[in-house]
């Protein structure tokens, strides 16, 4: 284990496990973890393409450093050594003991994941994972009424897969600095307007409606 | 040598009007031929002046709805060479028609809008838009929440991180309607509504009344004050005559929803600009497309429906 913490394709890999696999261990799943199926190719839906997700993971493949059984540590922890970077929203630290790495990834082979069925996917298909809790938003998704795609709208699309937006281990979606506000007409200034259309105006009228209210 | 054969031109454009049965057009063509060869004559304009060139230049240009092919190929060859000379860019223009089968819907996403402003800024790139005076299609409104009063929105906020607490936004840009308040006041028709849905504006026929920037209750139009100033290596240079093309001063602009990409099947910039995937365009007649799935699943609604504007552009909510 502390061997191969370190290296740092260990510690994205172990840290993805950590929060996509939390439910299996509390299942005392030790060893009820055979690889149902093998991985299917990323095919897409209706023609769109899904954007693959492995080449723009930094620490694949995670047996750099998980390679030997001892480098798989199965106790349920909060992780100081490594991985420390990722933040896991629904795992043990979180106060919710029941997730943790290992409902998601394998153990024995972080370069694989795992549904709750047992089938075992690759890092291509973790929309399956995700969907597996937010299946309305997966069904969305499926529909384009979720997510973002780019392409042509009569024809083949990219799309992205959940965590091309979303880190899988902190999924809110992160704040973004904008882009600068559109210039003002010449001669007038910000607080100008803020007093002829702003929150003075604004205040002012929900107050009066307020006061109208009979009580 | 050169004033002799300038000479000689002119006398044959003259002859040549004048054997044509004699119209408005032809009368007025024929007069300015005359001017044009009493200045071709003189020394000094000579060279900066062809009859061949004013003629078939903006001034007698029909409204778009007549042109025929051969006419077009003709003007947009004009164009680009105007705005070669203007701005120092090759450009390609031309005029993808609307699609048949096709009737284009927007939809945008509230509860997914952030409020970044991408959409805006990939527009005015896109779209050709003048810098310097300013001009955006897209108003990004900033609503407090509990009210979808447009009134207390805000476009100007600034900030190091959207979204705020307590507010939601709200982008608005042209609708597109089927009841368009702007082209049935124009005074001479430059502004219609083609049959996928989407209102153009012949700029080469605008007079820059501003009747429709009035008429919009979407305050989805805008004014070239001043020739638009691009920075040359800004400029995207696959145009369409109706959409993205340079604009001149004193004409009105607006959102085509990128008519020169979505009519040959690609999304418009501010979509692909989207990080959040708030935004959704596709074909309404199409019972398979995205804005279908959109209407049978979501809640759905249309920005002051009161004014039964209908317009093609949707918001919804998760």
């Amino acid at each position: 284990m502390t061997y191969g913490l370190r290296q740092p394709v260990l510690k994205v890999g172990f840290l993805l496990g950590l929060t996509l696999l939390p439910a299996f261990v509390s299942q005392g799943a030790e060893s009820a973890n055979p690889p149902v199926t093998s991985a299917q190719p990323v095919s897409g839906i209706g023609g769109d393409k899904i954007l693959k997700r492995i080449s723009k993971l930094e620490m694949y493949p995670c047996d750099d450093c998980h390679s030997t059984p001892g480098d798989f540590n199965t106790e349920k922890r909060v992780l100081d050594e490594e991985h420390t970077d990722k933040k896991l929203h629904f795992a043990a630290t979180d106060g919710q003991e029941e997730r943790w790495c290992h409902t998601c990834h394998q153990k024995g082979n972080y370069k694989k994941l795992y549904l709750q069925s047992g089938r075992e996917i690759t890092f291509n298909e973790t929309y399956l994972i995700c969907g597996e809790c937010h299946g309305t938003i997966l069904d969305d998704w499926n529909k384009n009424i979720h997510g973002k795609r780019v392409g042509l709208w009569n024809g083949p699309r990219e799309v992205s897969s959940c965590p091309e937006c979303h880190d899988p281990h902190d999924p809110k979606f992160k704040p973004l600095t904008p882009k600068p506000p559109p210039v003002l007409p010449k001669g007038k200034s910000r607080s100008f307007l803020k007093l002829l259309f702003g929150n003075f105006i604004y205040e002012g009228k929900q107050k009066h409606k307020e006061d109208e209210t009979p009580h | 040598m050169k004033e002799n054969r300038n000479t000689k031109r002119t006398k044959h454009l003259i002859d040549r009007k004048l054997k044509k049965t004699v119209s408005r057009r032809t009368f007025l063509k024929g007069a300015v031929a005359g001017v044009a060869s009493a200045m071709a004559l003189s020394p000094e304009s000579s060279q900066a002046f062809t009859i061949d060139g004013f003629l078939q230049g903006e001034f007698f240009q029909r409204h778009y709805q007549e042109l025929t092919p051969e006419d077009k190929k003709r003007i947009f060859a004009r164009l680009e060479k105007e705005t070669e000379k203007k701005y120092g860019v090759k450009v390609r223009i031309g005029d993808p028609p609307p699609m048949d089968g096709v009737e284009f819907a927007y939809f945008l996403n509230l509860s997914k809008c952030v409020g970044c402003r991408r959409c805006v800024y990939a527009c005015v790139a896109e779209n050709n838009q003048s810098r310097d005076p300013q001009i955006q299609y897209i108003k990004v409104l900033e609503i407090p929440k509990g009210s979808l009063d447009v009134e207390k929105g805000d476009i100007y906020y600034d900030t190091d991180q959207v979204p705020r607490k307590d507010k939601f936004y709200m982008p608005v840009q042209c609708h597109q309607c089927r009841n368009p308040p702007c082209t049935k006041v124009c005074p001479v028709e430059a502004t219609w509504k083609e049959k996928d849905g989407i209102v153009v504006i012949d700029y080469n026929w605008c007079i820059g009344c501003r009747y429709c920037e009035a008429a919009c209750p979407y305050e989805a139009r805008r004014f070239n004050f001043a020739t638009p100033k691009i920075p040359a290596e800004e400029i995207n240079p696959e145009q369409g005559y109706l959409s993205n093309r340079i604009r001149p001063r004193g004409v009105m602009e607006k959102c085509t929803f990128c008519l020169h990409r979505t009519r040959q099947g690609r999304y418009p910039a501010c979509l692909e600009a989207c990080p959040t995937g708030s935004r959704k365009f596709g074909n309404l007649l199409d019972p398979n497309s995205e804005v279908r799935n959109i209407i049978q699943e979501k809640r759905i609604f249309v920005l002051k429906e009161d004014l039964k504007t209908y317009p093609h552009f949707y918001y919804f909510f998760d």
